[in-house]
């Protein structure tokens, strides 16, 4: 159902007000997304280079300890928390809460502008397992462009949330998937990924014309070449799975799309060590759990990396931002995979570094840093796998929120999470399905790692060799994203909900906030009137964050699972 | 339309803690049984529409007999199970390993299924030994069956229906199905033009048969033993073969 909240008077004058600044504003396009004027955040990574990293000093270290809390806004209906990156154009603050609900907010003030709350197939999205929650919006050419759970793309008008066309991508009531991931805009054309990773689909990715809504193209990320349709055997790829769930990026140099695609299905293989030919998709499973390049004009697939060729950990490389920069003349893309290990590109994905950003990993023994091979594969067949247990957990040793990179200091500041798991291998059957065939299926179990604790840690590191500069640690692993500035500050929102500010040289902690409730969504700073803020949002549940309870006890007890607010801070 | 089954969900994340024990007496003091089911997979069950599917007709029937009415939780998974309140699931594989993740009590069981081979009216394929390096059988994703065939190397195709494989056969694509009667028998009333045959189960291989029962969420033994009582009579009675007749499926009796 959409609101218009112009009924009041406080409403019509923020939309007066609205009006009048956009009169001063440029529209958003390419050019703008790609040099990250410093006052906004224009898309879910920042910008095309996915720094997550502001420019703005206003807020800085030694002044940081002024830092309070300046407006509030509370979605509602916050089922399983909030996990949305807000975008800022302007002065106006756009965001979205659970099912899809979009909010424009004054920057300023948090003054409602509009909301827009689609009407969606709730009885579809009650029966979802990876649902209702959104993870961002896209801004581009005067609109504001979100996906849903129950497969569509709505284009907004930026200036009043009206609807300007919706267009359906995904069959949803067929296969059970749909968006929950942020859209990226370049090009006049807005690019969203499908979940897939745990459903029998082929996960595309879709290209939609952001003028009129109409599909451009369709990658299919489980055989959409005819080369990687061989590599699914016993016509697997009918039943592949992949995605690209969460938002990759657009290397303007090139003309192309940077995305990560998500895990194969089935997740359980009992090939054991001859994936190649036996087990359940036998074969490489391509382009599942790689990185790829598509041209934007056609979706043609220019180049590829398979970070985890038939990957049967749920080691997604949809989870991972591309950190493009450059180094003594070389142009890099840097790309962290779940597993907990973070690849080096160059522009055209040829894997130039391989580097651990993780302890506890031994799905493999190691992967090859010139060449990016596997080396030492873990593969099982049916039955326990508890000595030793699998690390990283199945949450990953990296999740789907964001580490920065500071151009300032040179350092990436990225999250690691150091779990392990073990998996029993049994036979199953969805009850409730009209279940054919007993199936097999896996339970698995959070464990701590060998002869150690669970934990998760910051660290800030060089992108390029991964020197690690400086570590903390945090006694359960933080699930939201990280945000750098220019005021020598590097912000971490924990899962405890308290939001942590640290000195980017040197890690010291110079401030800290609690929101009251655990953070795994975005976190992004921008400038409206003059004035420097850091926003949040908070708000705890969902797959991963349903496991804090009844592994880690203490506040995650009482931690509510279906509320949140966007917190923002300004100095006092 | 057709309904998918995840295979696998990631991480087993998101069963829900045990609810709270339903005995016959809060059943029958609240006036209603729930029962959940999946409201797009015919001919098991529907949301809208008639037919309503033989899980929902047995429902019925159930709750009847122990006095209640029926209500309808529509899930799709087993994670989804426990949260939405239900007492009673159908069609439930009697299997110990199975069952285990779901924790829910069996009653005694009312049917014997498991996996046939549905294959062409032309077919030389007597049964499940008669596959060969030859043959491509279509299994579901992720299923023992598929695993089973795959491990004798039979060439397999994976599909994600079972009614996707059942006309994957009709059309001579594959040259067979392993699928339960239930999907192959309906598949044979609602397309009498393309019926297949349907060969018997292999009984010598233990994971590719099963009994099936009804599933109790944390039932007290009252609960169980009305349930157990209500499908004793109507076995006895033929009204649980009439109600899966009327899908095309001759049940055979339990083992």
């Amino acid at each position: 159902m959409r609101k218009q909240w112009l009924s009041s008077g406080l409403a019509v004058l923020a939309v007066t007000a609205l009006a009048a600044s956009a009169a001063l504003a440029q529209t958003v396009d390419t050019s703008r997304i790609e040099s990250a004027g410093q006052n906004d955040w224009l898309t879910y990574h920042g910008s095309y280079k996915s720094h997550h990293y502001s420019p703005l000093a206003q807020i800085n270290a030694n002044n940081v300890g002024n830092l309070g809390v300046a407006w509030m806004h509370v979605p509602g209906r916050s089922t399983r928390g909030l996990q949305s990156m807000p975008l800022v154009a302007d002065g106006v603050l756009y965001y979205s809460g659970s099912y899809s609900r979009v909010f424009a907010l004054n920057g300023a003030t948090g003054e409602v502008i509009w909301s827009y709350f689609p009407e969606l197939d709730e009885a579809l999205i009650s029966r979802q397992t990876h649902s209702p929650y959104n993870r961002g919006v896209a801004l581009g050419e005067g609109k504001v462009f979100v996906g849903t759970m129950d497969g569509r793309l709505f284009g907004l008008d930026a200036k009043s949330g009206k609807v300007l066309w919706e267009t359906r991508l995904i069959d949803s009531q067929k296969l059970t998937v749909g968006f929950t991931g942020a859209p990226l805009y370049a090009k006049g054309t807005v690019i969203i990924g499908s979940q897939g990773g745990e459903w029998p689909g082929r996960g595309p990715i879709f290209a939609v014309d952001a003028t009129t809504g109409k599909k451009k193209w369709e990658f299919l990320t489980v055989a959409g070449t005819d080369e990687a349709m061989k590599s699914w055997g016993n016509d697997s790829w009918r039943t592949g799975g992949g995605g690209g769930w969460m938002p990759g990026t657009y290397d303007s140099e090139t003309n192309t799309i940077l995305w990560g695609t998500a895990n194969p299905a089935p997740l359980y293989d009992w090939s054991g060590a001859d994936y190649k030919t036996q087990g359940a998709r036998p074969g490489d499973n391509l382009y599942t759990s790689s990185v790829i390049g598509l041209d934007i004009e056609t979706g043609k697939l220019k180049f590829y990396h398979q970070e985890l060729p038939h990957d049967a950990w749920d080691f997604d490389s949809a989870v991972g931002e591309f950190v493009m920069l450059e180094r003594d003349g070389q142009k890099y893309v840097v790309h962290p995979n779940k597993g907990g290990f973070v690849f080096v590109y160059d522009r055209n994905l040829g894997v130039k570094n391989v580097w651990r950003l993780v302890e506890n990993i031994n799905f493999v023994k190691d992967i090859d840093p010139k060449t990016g091979e596997l080396i030492g594969r873990r593969d099982f067949s049916a039955g326990k796998v508890t000595e030793p247990p699998l690390c990283p957990f199945i949450g990953g040793g990296v999740s789907w929120n964001a580490g920065s990179y500071s151009p300032k200091t040179g350092l990436y500041y990225k999250i690691g999470q150091e779990w392990c798991m073990t998996l029993e291998v049994q036979k199953t059957t969805p009850v409730t399905a009209p279940q054919v065939q007993l199936n097999i299926g896996a339970d698995f179990k959070m464990a701590p790692p060998p002869g150690g604790e669970i934990y998760g840690h910051l660290d800030a590191r060089d992108p390029i060799t991964g020197t690690k500069k400086w570590e903390v640690r945090y006694p359960e692993p933080p699930l939201g994203s990280v945000l750098s500035t220019a005021g020598n500050l590097v912000f971490v929102p924990d899962s405890r909900g308290v939001l942590h500010a640290y000195d980017a040289e040197t890690g010291a902690e110079l401030w800290k906030h609690n929101n009251g409730t655990g953070h795994q969504g975005g976190i992004v700073s921008y400038s409206a009137g003059g004035k420097q803020y850091v926003a949040v949002t908070a708000g705890f549940g969902g797959m991963l964050a349903d496991e804090y309870a009844p592994n880690f006890g203490g506040v995650y007890k009482s931690m509510p699972r279906d509320d949140g607010a966007l917190v923002v801070f300004s100095l006092k | 339309m057709k309904a998918i089954v995840p295979v696998i969900v990631a991480a087993g994340i998101g069963l829900s803690g045990p609810a709270q024990a339903r005995t016959l007496e809060a059943v029958r003091s609240s006036g209603e049984i729930g029962l959940c089911a999946h409201p797009n997979s015919l001919p098991f069950a529907r949301k809208a529409g008639d037919p309503p599917g033989f899980q929902v007709e047995l429902g019925r029937v159930l709750a009847r007999e122990l006095g209640v009415s029926l209500r309808l939780d529509w899930i799709i998974t087993q994670y989804q199970m426990r949260s939405a309140g239900c007492d009673i699931v159908l069609d439930v594989i009697a299997d110990r390993e199975a069952q285990g993740e779901t924790r829910l009590r069996i009653s005694k069981p009312y049917y014997r299924a498991g996996v046939a081979l549905a294959v062409p009216s032309s077919s030389t394929l007597a049964s499940f030994q008669s596959l060969n390096e030859h043959t491509k059988v279509g299994v579901q994703v992720g299923s023992v069956a598929a695993m089973i065939i795959g491990q004798r190397h039979v060439p397999i195709s994976t599909f994600g229906f079972e009614s996707d494989s059942l006309e994957a056969v009709s059309n001579h694509e594959i040259d067979a199905a392993a699928v339960t009667p239930t999907a192959a028998s309906y598949f044979n009333l609602t397309h009498p033009d393309k019926a297949l045959r349907i060969l018997d189960r292999d009984e010598s291989v233990a994971d590719l048969n099963w009994n099936v029962a009804v599933g109790m969420i944390r039932p007290d033994d009252a609960l169980r033993e009305a349930i157990d009582g209500a499908l004793e009579r109507l076995r006895n009675d033929g009204t649980i073969d009439r109600i899966y007749g009327r899908y095309g499926i001759v049940l055979q009796a339990p083992k």
